[in-house]
């Protein structure tokens, strides 16, 4: 029960919910929020500053994510057609969330120090749809992953 | 950048295609203790240097995929920075996990002595078998150089001054 194996998934599992969870937060709940409750320029002063810190918890939860994913591998001890796909949509997740962050973040960072402004609206718009592909990709990986694990070609049965 | 990807990739083709077709004995033959050296350190010189060019081409997809700027730069020189230091555990970590078969395995050989003959496609196999490895160690050092950018650009970025909108929206 208390291995490290145990540990690494734990972990693992934490930053999926960390990311995927903070991700749905931001464009579900404070997204809505934000448009009912506040005025176009304070709108603007707050969400520029939520984009700059989701980003850093979301871009660090990733990395936990791939150094985890990582040791999990070595774990399991084999790799399997299944668990490549789920790599590579990894490297998908990882790309679409830097140039969400990345790119379009600081556009909206750069752009939004004027206060509001059509663009900064497109961008935000934008914004939320490179979100929200990425939420799909994560749950795409998810159930990879119980397919790996509890499917009938458990990596674990096809490999030992 | 470019100079360094291409040291890496130059590197992991030199010492693969070393390791597959044993060409310490060419080294030996023209300085026996450098042929020594070579022979020993190859493989951990091909773990290393696929390593190394799988985080880089990791870093410039990361960086291609973020707007220009000075933090873009400096979370480039970061991420190589920090990629550097962790390259023995990255390395050490993916070659145990490229060792791992992804399919049943073993009917190149076959076809590659069918196709070239017994002595070449013995030599084929072995060069094929030493990409592949070389391959995979890249493969999974990809996403750590692209997340290795990606926190030195969230870090750098965060610790940027806010740049308030209150003065602008006042105006």
């Amino acid at each position: 029960m208390l291995s490290l194996r145990f540990l690494v998934l734990f972990i693992h599992i934490v930053a999926v919910i960390v990311a995927l969870g903070g991700s749905l937060f931001s464009t579900f709940a404070l997204a809505p929020v934000l448009i009912d409750e506040l005025e176009p320029p304070a709108r603007v002063r707050v969400s520029r500053r939520i984009v700059r810190r989701l980003g850093a918890i979301v871009l660090t939860s990733l990395a936990v994510l791939v150094v985890t994913g990582i040791l999990n591998v070595l774990f399991i001890g084999g790799v399997s057609i299944l668990l490549a796909i789920k790599l590579v949509l990894v490297v998908v997740v990882i790309g679409l969330a830097l140039y969400q962050y990345g790119n379009l973040g600081a556009q909206i960072w750069r752009l939004s120090a004027a206060g509001p402004s059509p663009e900064v609206a497109d961008l935000q718009a934008r914004f939320r749809r490179v979100g929200l592909t990425v939420g799909s990709i994560v749950l795409l990986i998810i159930y990879l992953s119980i397919g790996l694990t509890r499917g009938s070609g458990a990596i674990v049965a096809s490999i030992r | 950048m470019g100079r360094l990807t291409f040291v890496a990739l130059l590197l992991t083709v030199v010492f693969t295609v070393s390791y597959a077709v044993g060409a310490h004995i060419a080294v030996r033959y023209l300085n026996p203790s450098f042929g020594a050296w070579w022979n020993s350190n190859e493989f951990a010189i091909l773990e290393c240097a696929a390593a190394a060019l799988g985080m880089l081409i990791g870093i410039r997809i990361g960086a291609r995929l973020v707007q220009g700027g000075e933090v873009k730069n400096r979370s480039m020189v970061a991420a190589v920075i920090v990629g550097g230091l962790i390259l023995p555990i990255v390395a050490r970590i993916n070659a145990e996990v490229a060792r791992f078969k992804f399919t049943s395995g073993g009917f190149a050989t076959g076809w590659l002595i069918d196709h070239f003959g017994y002595d070449t496609g013995i030599i084929l196999d072995k060069v094929l078998t030493a990409g592949v490895y070389s391959i995979k160690i890249a493969a999974f050092a990809l996403p750590v150089g692209m997340i290795l950018f990606g926190v030195a650009i969230a870090i750098l970025m965060t610790a940027e001054p806010a740049g308030d909108t209150a003065d602008a929206t006042s105006k």
